[in-house]
């Protein structure tokens, strides 16, 4: 299920702790995930933004990179992918 | 308090509602642990699908390939694609996922429990998992709670229920379902563990643990090393059978199947390493002014700097043999988190790291490029890293085991010439312990006589913190346990040294191998044994008499469970007999069930990684499931609620038989009848010390107080204790008589973690005078609370009326009041009593050094209280995440005070 807005945890500066919150490495503070966003917010790279994902319509995608074609969550980060364009 | 919201730790202005007497304070750690110690205690256990999602992937693109190398290749996929991590001032790096206090589901084991929305179905029915600390049990926010204690992110939430789905029909759990159906007695195995005789705890639940990991291979080449020497011996077997027509081919996929899953193993470090590098040269592109800010307060090293170091540490052991301690540690802490991530895992232990570690303390000191006290610094962040594990599994096991993960850390014991084993590194080990208490690892130490007595001090004094650790186990006796029962497999009294307690208390055999470092020869031990999860785990005692007084008929479940055996009894031994041929029965069907579930795991689900450190798979070519480790004698039945079934045995030969002041009718009634008690349900407690006798009832009050006053273990009274001796000696035979998967004999296990609490919850009254619903006797060689009168020495006599070498592992649990050992004298006093019981035999004791006050006040007041330990049986846990039940029959274990 695709976000309908980006939150702390889409940001590189964040240091997940739980699904509640993590580490802000830019303000050294502990920040709920579902907070609003600061200015310094920095998007990390996800399924979602990738070339090879189409939305199935469903809540998840579907990925053409690797081997065969898989569903996938877009939420997914996607900086250790090594087919990962930026649409 | 909004569940978000970190938990806080005693706050020093808070005044206690119950007056208490404090532990012994303990020695300060330093800023940058107190730091790391203080993020794992605001976070929340979290589940996320990064790792399920790249195993299921690579599975299902490599359909029809060969079971092994599609394993290997789906834990490289998952392992590569693990977002890395790392926290400000963190020196050791790599966890399970990308939180704090992170884990994922394994659907390929077990999927039926994922998509469960309520706790209420779980283990018996109820309360198996706290609802303190950092479990998450019911939804808030964005946060789902799954699988009865983990959060989840909403919008993860389709990926968890796809990914769940996705292994229907082919897990591990939904192919031994089908396959069941074909096996005789399904009927009467769904009845066991319906009435909770036993848990469905199988291959598809904890599938490795509760043995100790081997890390020869990787520390003497290096993984890069190691992937060359794989593939040598892949070249030289590849198209080979060498005369074994089965298995001899299989070598040949097992040894790719390593190097791949090394591969993943590899990548997963390096993408720590980039994060560490990219960290540190972010720290260093900061403005002056924050930069200045960016240090550990108390050393003043920079995070830049730390973070530096770190990525350096971790590239060189991406390939590398370690050079340094620091990288030895980080080497060993990697491979324990990738063995963790292979399988549900439960205690797949550290052992003697100790003297694994010891060639690199001891160069690294003597070249001055570590002190002690920053090699404690390490031992620290390592508590932390170990405590952060969590097991995602099915609330049945979390729940028995309060989640717990039992990295176990012994040190102790002897060298393989019977000199003692100790080293200054073990000293630094318990030191960490005592500054940085966590329940991760845990300590056990091998008692010896040999071993030198400022050490036994230093573990003493460590037990005063109130840690619960170390445990101490008698070396001696495990030695010849070892001997005994793995002999037929090579074991000899000189290797049997080499053991380690792996999970809460099996003593996992071992070996030692020699490793070179800088042209110096050291031996070290490592594990050289399967796990000790597979058999009957735990095997209610309790239960199995009240089948046998009820005619096979569990009055909880309103279900017959055994075929009636319509028996009269006009003798005791006439009971015996019908308990044991019932006994029989039971264990007869969870042998073969469990069999059966282990062996359709081993199929597509073996161990690659683990494996590849475990003597002798590498030699060999074969994993876990072919019998590739040196030994396989290691499934145990293991029982729960021991001296219960003892003093109700005691009991029922005074009062029925001997004296035949009651009739059996008349006791069987009064235990339906709860001897006019509330039942522990109906009362809201499971201590025996809340007894709460209905209004209107007087019915049953001469037997129930001729039940209390019968004799009882624990107080050297030889009508309990031949009761004991005598179960020590029949029981053994019964289960030695069963057969496991590898074709060798089931062992005895006396050991509970927390299941004492969920059986003893479907369990009617017993006729020791424990109510219904309330816990067993913890342990199996403790006294029910309240039922030792004697003091210590009286539980140790009666405790050691049977041989202990003889079964894996008794487990004896004493909690003593601070008072009574405080200060250097307290110390001696308390060391002098261990040593007690280790001469007369005893196998393992263990402590609670505790004023039952400051529970109570914990209970009452848990937000107090987020970092307070206890000793539950072999496990040191968060007082508030262990659940109401277990809580309160710590509280009411009889507590000592005095006349050590």
């Amino acid at each position: 299920m695709i976000k309908s807005a980006p939150n702390h945890s889409d940001c590189k500066n964040f240091a997940p702790l739980d699904v509640a919150k993590g580490l802000c490495r830019w303000s050294d503070a502990i920040v709920l995930i579902d907070d609003p966003l600061c200015p310094e917010f920095e998007t990390l790279p996800k399924c979602a933004h990738c070339k090879l994902y189409a939305d199935d319509g469903e809540g998840l995608g579907k990925c053409a990179g690797y081997d065969k074609p898989y569903w996938i969550d877009g939420n997914f980060n996607a900086s250790l992918c090594r087919y990962f364009e930026k649409a | 308090m909004p569940a978000t919201v970190a938990k806080q730790i005693k706050s020093k202005a808070y005044t206690p509602e119950f007056d208490y007497t404090p532990r012994e304070e303990k020695e300060g750690t330093g800023e940058n642990i107190k730091k790391l110690l203080s993020l794992f205690y605001q976070s929340l256990s979290s589940a996320d699908n990064e790792f399920t999602y790249w195993y299921t992937r690579r599975w299902d693109e490599l359909d029809g390939s060969v079971p092994v190398i599609r394993r290997a290749e789906a834990l490289k996929s998952a392992f590569e694609h693990l977002t890395p991590s790392i926290w400000p001032g963190e020196k050791l790096a790599l966890q399970k996922s990308k939180n704090y206090r992170g884990s994922f589901a394994m659907p390929w084991i077990q999927n039926s429990f994922l998509l469960k929305r309520s706790n209420e179905n779980f283990s018996g029915g109820k309360r198996v998992i706290a609802t303190g600390g950092g479990n998450v049990t019911s939804d808030f926010g964005e946060v789902m709670s799954v699988a009865g204690k983990f959060g989840l992110r909403k919008e993860d939430f389709p990926a968890y229920q796809r990914l769940a789905q996705s292994w229907d029909g082919r897990s591990a759990e939904a192919v031994s379902r089908q396959m069941e159906e074909l096996v005789p007695d399904k009927a009467l195995k769904d009845l066991l563990q319906e009435s909770k005789v036993s848990y469905d705890d199988a291959g598809f639940t904890i599938v490795q643990g509760r043995e100790t990991m081997n890390l020869y291979y990787p520390f003497q080449y290096g993984l890069e090393g190691l992937v060359k020497l794989l593939e040598q011996k892949r070249d030289t077997v590849a198209g080979r059978a060498d005369g074994d027509g089965v298995l001899g081919m299989d070598r040949f996929y097992y040894y790719q199947a390593v190097i791949i899953a090394i591969r993943g193993i590899q990548a997963w470090i390096l993408n720590h390493a980039a994060l560490a590098e990219n960290l540190a040269a972010k720290e260093r592109a900061l403005p002056d002014d924050i930069r200045r800010r960016h240090v550990v307060e108390d050393s003043g090293e920079s995070y830049a700097d730390i973070y530096s170091e770190l990525g350096k540490t971790l590239r060189k052991i991406a390939s590398d043999k370690p050079s340094t301690f620091r990288e030895a540690l980080q080497l060993f802490h990697a491979l324990h988190i990738a063995a963790s991530n292979e399988d549900p895992i439960c205690g797949v232990s550290p052992g003697r790291l100790g003297q694994v570690l010891y060639p690199w303390f001891e160069q690294d000191i003597d070249a001055e490029r570590i002190n002690e006290e920053e090699v404690i610094e390490l031992l620290e962040m390592q508590r932390i890293k170990l405590t952060t594990m969590d097991i995602f599994a099915s609330p049945n096991t979390v729940g028995g085991n309060a989640g717990n993960t039992y990295n176990n850390l012994t040190v102790g014991g002897l060298k393989r010439d019977g000199s003692p084993a100790v080293n200054r590194l073990e000293y630094l080990f318990v030191e960490a312990g005592i500054r940085c208490s966590t329940p991760q690892p845990t300590i056990t130490c091998l008692y010896d006589e040999k071993l030198p007595e400022d050490f036994l001090l230093q573990c003493a004094k460590c037990n005063k913190t109130g840690t619960g650790y170390p445990a101490w186990v008698n070396n001696q006796t495990s030695m010849k346990m070892l001997v005994k029962h793995f002999g037929h497999e090579g074991m000899t009294e000189e290797e049997s040294a080499a053991a380690a307690v792996g999970g809460c208390l099996a003593i996992a055999p071992g070996i030692y191998n020699t490793i070179d470092l800088n042209g110096r020869k050291y031996e070290i031990p490592g594990g050289a044994g399967l796990t000790t999860m597979g058999g009957i785990r735990p095997f209610a005692l309790p239960k199995m008499l009240e089948l046998t007084l009820f005619n096979g008929y569990d009055h909880n479940l309103k279900k017959q469970i055994f075929p009636p055996h319509n028996r009269v009894f006009h003798a005791y031994e006439e009971l015996l007999d019908q308990l044991k041929a019932y006994i029989d029965k039971a264990l007869d069907v969870l042998t073969r069930f469990n069999n059966l579930y282990f062996d359709v795991t081993r199929k597509n689900s073996m161990s690659v990684i683990n494996s590849f450190m475990k003597p002798d798979c590498i030699e060999t070519g074969h994993h876990n499931g072919q019998k590739g480790y040196r030994y396989n004698t290691t499934f145990l039945a293991i029982t729960s609620g021991t001296i219960t079934f003892v003093n109700s045995l005691a009991e029922i030969k005074k009062l029925v038989f001997d004296e035949g002041k009651y009739s059996l009718e008349q006791l069987t009634d009064a235990l339906l009848h709860n001897f006019g008690y509330y039942t522990a349900e109906e009362s809201g407690s499971f201590s025996v010390l809340d007894r709460r006798k209905k209004d209107d009832s007087d019915q049953y009050d001469d037997i129930y107080a001729d039940c209390l006053r019968a004799p009882k273990f624990g107080n050297a009274d030889p009508y309990a204790d031949d009761i004991l001796a005598d179960y020590e000696n029949w029981f053994p035979q019964i289960v030695t008589a069963k057969e496991t998967l590898y074709g060798e004999k089931l062992q005895v296990g006396q050991f509970v973690t927390g299941h004492h609490n969920a059986q003893g919850g479907v369990t009617l009254a017993t006729p020791d005078g424990r109510l219904s619903g309330t816990t067993y006797t913890d342990a199996s060689m403790s006294a029910y609370p309240g039922t030792d009168k004697n003091g210590p020495y009286a539980i140790f006599r009666s405790a050691t009326v049977w041989d202990h070498s003889h079964t894996q592992s008794s487990m004896l649990n004493l909690k003593l009041h601070p008072t009574a050992i405080s200060g250097d004298a307290g110390t001696k006093k308390l060391l002098a009593l261990t040593r007690a019981y280790m001469r007369l035999g005893g196998h393992h004791i263990q402590y609670n050094i505790v004023d039952s006050n400051n529970l109570r006040d914990a209970q009452r007041h848990p937000e107090n209280y987020r970092d307070l330990l206890v000793r539950v049986s072999g496990f040191t846990h968060y007082w508030c995440e262990l659940s109401k039940p277990i809580q309160d029959e710590v509280i009411s274990r009889t507590e000592y005070e005095c006349g050590l």
